[in-house]
Parts: structure tokens; sequence; C-alpha cells
């Protein structure tokens, strides 16, 4: 039996590893105010990297991060949705288990439409 | 023959700890963190644990601290400090994290230092003082403990109720 797998963008911001659907970005490139969607998860510490998205109606848009660590081919086992308790915003929408390790999924075009005020951490 | 003093003593004896009986108590599990001793009923604690790997929530309510991986979950973290405006946990090495059930909810709970399982006697559970501002709320009521000195005892399933309120209110 084959063991369902999904392909993920993993990326920092500030020191923080999150990872997004690889689906969902086209490309990596540099920041462009014009196009960025501000700093949900708080500004990048260094970087000028971004992670380019399209979103419907609204042509591209770009998340600002450090860098990308690469892509990652997890089990779907290994996902977890976001427990009620926490109620995150509403882009953060589970964690992948890295181990025991939690890195936040992120989803991408639902940053869009989030109020954007400064990251509490 | 007559019967000796331990038989009598014997024949007068109870059959069980009746003055015990008498005296109900419960269960708390007890820890410090910041300057507070705090207790909550054993039953809502699930396990105590060492802090693993915090991961921070983005645009989170400041008392919740992040989501940490335990036993293939992930579990929500609340400082207390800060849930009840008494200032901030820093975790440290010897921080410990206590996960709890309730309505369903699993909640992982900061503690600087375990105490410990205590039984407590009903009869010596104070009422919160009044003008405790947000705290008392969520205060099951206060114990004098020649031990532990003032112990604040904790009504877990509210305070879970109202982070998750809070939460969703933001």
């Amino acid at each position: 039996m084959t063991q369902a797998l999904i392909d993920l963008v993993v990326f920092s911001v500030n020191g923080i590893r999150y990872a997004a659907d690889l689906g969902q970005v086209r490309r990596i490139d540099i920041d462009e105010p014009n196009e960025s969607i501000g700093h949900p998860l708080g500004p990048p510490a260094h970087g000028r990297r971004a992670l380019v998205f399209s979103v419907e109606d609204s042509g591209e848009r770009r998340l600002a991060i450090d860098e990308v660590l690469g892509v990652s081919r997890v089990p779907v086992t290994d996902l977890r949705r976001m427990p009620a308790a926490a109620h995150a915003a509403r882009f953060s929408i589970g964690a992948w288990l890295d181990g025991e390790e939690p890195v936040l999924l992120v989803d991408l075009p639902s940053m869009i439409s989030t109020p954007v005020t400064p990251a509490a951490h | 023959m007559e019967p000796s003093l331990l038989q009598r003593a014997l024949a007068n004896a109870p059959d069980r700890a009746t003055a015990q009986a008498a005296r109900p108590d419960e269960e708390f599990f007890v820890f410090r963190t910041g300057e507070l001793t705090l207790g909550v009923r054993s039953e809502h604690v699930r396990e105590v644990t060492r802090m693993g790997p915090l991961t921070p929530l983005p645009r989170s309510p400041s008392f919740l601290l992040g989501v940490v991986g335990h036993r293939g979950e992930v579990v929500p973290l609340v400082d207390l400090l800060r849930f009840l405006s008494q200032g901030e946990s820093k975790p440290t090495n010897r921080s410990r994290l206590f996960i709890s059930e309730s309505g369903g909810q699993v909640v992982g709970f900061l503690a600087d230092h375990v105490i410990g399982l205590r039984r407590i006697f009903v009869a010596d559970k104070m009422p919160a003082p009044a003008g405790g501002g947000a705290t008392q709320e969520f205060l099951d009521g206060v114990v004098q403990s020649r031990e532990l000195g003032s112990l604040s005892l904790l009504h877990l399933p509210r305070i879970v109720q109202s982070a998750r309120q809070k939460s969703v209110a933001r």
C-alpha cells in the first residue's frame, strides 16, 4: 500500500519555520512592495525574498520571507488540523509534525483577506 | 475468662474510618508559575511533560504562546500568567507543561515548577476574594496551607472556554 504524500515549500520568517502547499507557489522572487501583502507572519529579519502566489482576479501577490529552506515531501499522516482551542488566524490552517516539532501550515491566498495588523509574536 | 483490654478496645472499634469520610476532599494538581501557587482539579490534568519545541502562532492573543507537538497531537500552549494578567512566564529548562482536557479541548499550560498532587478538604476552601478583578471568575476558591501558603484553585474548564472565546472574538 502506498502512502499519500504532499509537497510543502518550507520557508523561514524571523527564525521560525513555516510551510505552504507547493501547488500554491508560482515562484520564488525578491520582494516587491507593490505586490506585497505585508507581513502577516511578522517582518523578515534580513531576507528580501518573497513567495509569489496567484490569487483569483487579483493577479500575483508576494509574501515577504527570509529564505526558502526547501521542498519537503511529507506523509499526509504527519499533518494535523489546527486545534479548535488555538483558533489561530484564518491562514494558519494546521501543522506538519516534523518529529515532535510542529511547523505551521499556512494558506497563502487566505492571507489576502486577513486584516493586516502587526503579528503578536 | 475476662476479656483483655485489647479485646475490649476491639469490640468498640469502628468498622471503617468514618471520621475521614465525613470530611470530603478533592484532589488538585498543584504547581507554581511566577509568584503564584496554583491548583487545578487533577481530573482535568492528563499528563505532565517537559517543554518541547514551541511554534508561535502569528496573530494570536498574547496568552497563547503557540503550539507544541505532543504524542502526535498539536496542542495549544497557554501562559496562565498572561491569561490572568499577572505578568508573563519565561519558559526555562525547568519549565514543565501540563496537558489538560476539558470539554473535548486539549490545551497545554506552562508551569515553572510542579509541586504535585494534594488533597484539599472542601471545607478549607474559601471563596475567591472580592475585587479580584478579571481573575476572580476563574477561581474555584483559595486555600491557606501551612506547606504552600496561599493556594489559588483554578476553574480550568472556565479558563479553557474563555481562552477559546477570546481567540474567536479577535
